[in-house]
C-alpha cells in the first residue's frame, strides 16, 4: 500500500511538473508578442 | 496530497525538454504551399510573428525540385504588393516573366525594410551556398530601417540565434550586445530570442496557432481571433476597390512626406546600411527605388522636382558605391494610373516592374554564374 501511495505520488508529482512546464512554454510565448498593437497602416 | 519535489521538478525539466523538442521539429508544409506573401493575418499587425524556421520552411517545402535560381523579394509594402490582390501581385508576373529556372519567393512585409526580414531567407541561402538573387526596394533618402524602429526586429534575433544570417561583425556586434545593453526596444526581442533559442517556445506556439487554434485576441481579427492562421485566406480589396481607393490622401500631406526626405542624413543612413547588410548579400542585390507618383510629382515646384530627381539619382550611386550589386529606378517612368497612392502600385504598375526587373535579374544569374 504504501509502495502504491509513494508511486502515485511520484507520478502525480512528476504530471505536475509537466504542467507547469506547458504552462510556463506557453507563458514565455505569450509575453514575447508585445502588448502594444503594432501598425495598423493603409497599405 | 503533498507533493514531491525531485519528481516535481524533473517533471518540469522533461516537460520544457519534450517541448522544446516538438518546437524545434514542427513544420507547416500547408503554410509553404500556400505561402504567396506575408499577408495581414498571418504577419505582426495580427500578433502572429513568423519565425525564422518558418522563413526556412516555406524556402525549402514550396517546390519539389529545387530552382537553378532563387529569387527572393524583400523589402516594404512597394515589392510585398500593397494595393494588387494575391491573385495578381507583381511577383507572380515576375515569375512567369524569368520561368521555370527561377524561383520567385515574396518575404517583403507592410512597412518592412531589406535588412529585417527578407534578407534572412537570402543569407540563409547564401550560407548554404545555393543561388540566390535578392530584390530589394529603397527609398530616395534611406535602404535600412535602423533596427529598433523596425517591426521586425523579433525575427533578426531569432534568425541569428538559429545561425541563419551571414557573419558580419558590425551586424554581429551589434546583436549580440543589445540584450545587456541596447535600448529597451532591442533588449526585449533580444533577451527573449536567447531563451527561444533554447527553449522553441515561439515556433511550436506558432504552429498550433497556424494549423490548430490562434490563442491571443487582436483587435485586427477581433471576433475571428481565436481561429487557425491557416483557416484565413488573404482578403483584401479587389481591382475595381483598389481603384475607387486610389489617391485618397490628402494631396498636401503627401507632398509634405515628399518636401521631408531631404530632411535625412544620408551618412546615418549609409553607416546603418554598412552596419545591417552583409557586403557579401549586398554582391547579390538588386535594389530597386521607390518612385513617388507623378499624381503628386507634378504638383511640385520645379526646383522641388529637380532637386527630388537629384536625390533620386544620388540614392542610385551611393547604393552602387556600397557595393550593390544594381540599383535600378524602375519606376521612373511609370505613369500616375500605375499607382494607387503615393508609392504603391496597382495591378498594372507591379506588371510594368516585373517586367522591367526581370532581364537585370536574369542577367545577374549569368554574371554570378548561376546559369550559363
Amino acid at each position: 500500500m504504501t509502495a502504491f501511495m509513494n508511486a502515485s505520488r511520484w507520478i502525480v508529482s512528476m504530471g505536475a511538473g509537466i504542467a507547469t512546464a506547458l504552462v510556463m512554454h506557453y507563458m514565455l510565448y505569450r509575453i514575447s508578442i508585445p502588448i502594444k498593437p503594432f501598425i495598423y497602416v493603409a497599405f | 496530497m503533498k507533493l514531491l519535489a525531485f519528481p516535481y521538478f524533473l517533471g518540469c525539466g522533461l516537460g520544457l525538454l519534450i517541448l522544446s523538442w516538438f518546437g524545434a521539429q514542427v513544420q507547416s508544409p500547408r503554410m509553404a504551399r500556400e505561402f504567396v506573401r506575408f499577408h495581414q493575418s498571418i504577419n505582426v499587425e495580427a500578433d502572429y510573428f513568423p519565425t525564422a524556421r518558418q522563413v526556412r520552411t516555406i524556402i525549402e517545402s514550396s517546390r519539389e525540385a529545387a530552382p537553378k535560381v532563387y529569387v527572393i523579394v524583400g523589402g516594404s509594402s512597394v515589392l510585398h504588393g500593397s494595393g494588387q490582390p494575391p491573385d495578381l501581385v507583381w511577383t507572380r508576373f515576375l515569375q512567369e516573366e524569368l520561368g521555370p529556372d527561377y524561383q520567385v519567393i515574396n518575404f517583403a512585409q507592410r512597412s518592412g525594410s531589406p535588412a529585417d526580414f527578407g534578407n534572412i531567407a537570402a543569407e540563409l541561402l547564401l550560407l548554404q551556398s545555393r543561388p540566390v538573387i535578392f530584390v530589394a526596394d529603397a527609398d530616395i533618402v534611406s535602404y535600412v530601417r535602423p533596427l529598433q524602429d523596425s517591426f521586425y526586429r523579433h525575427i533578426i534575433f531569432d534568425a541569428w540565434h538559429r545561425g541563419y544570417l551571414l557573419p558580419w561583425p558590425p551586424r554581429d556586434r551589434l546583436l549580440s550586445e543589445v540584450a545587456w545593453r541596447g535600448p529597451k526596444e532591442l533588449r526585449e526581442p533580444a533577451l527573449g530570442s536567447i531563451l527561444d533559442a533554447a527553449l522553441n517556445f515561439n515556433d511550436l506556439w506558432n504552429f498550433v496557432g497556424y494549423e490548430f487554434a490562434n490563442s491571443n485576441w487582436n483587435r485586427f481579427l477581433n471576433s475571428s481571433s481565436f481561429k487557425a492562421r491557416s483557416s484565413f485566406q488573404e482578403i483584401g480589396p479587389t481591382v475595381e476597390q483598389f481603384a475607387s481607393m486610389r489617391y485618397s490622401y490628402d494631396v498636401d500631406t503627401a507632398l509634405g512626406q515628399i518636401r521631408a526626405q531631404t530632411t535625412w542624413h544620408w551618412d546615418r543612413m549609409s553607416q546603418v546600411t554598412e552596419q545591417m547588410v552583409p557586403p557579401a548579400l549586398r554582391a547579390v542585390t538588386l535594389a530597386t527605388i521607390d518612385f513617388a507618383s507623378p499624381y503628386y510629382l507634378d504638383r511640385l515646384a520645379p526646383t522641388e522636382r529637380n532637386a527630388f530627381m537629384a536625390r533620386a539619382y544620388a540614392q542610385m550611386q551611393r547604393l552602387q558605391k556600397l557595393g550593390f550589386n544594381r540599383v535600378v529606378m524602375a519606376a521612373k517612368d511609370f505613369t500616375e494610373d500605375d499607382y494607387i497612392d503615393l508609392v504603391h502600385l496597382v495591378v498594372s504598375g507591379g506588371q510594368k516592374l516585373a517586367t522591367i526587373l526581370a532581364p537585370t535579374i536574369k542577367q545577374m544569374a549569368t554574371e554570378l554564374k548561376y546559369l550559363p
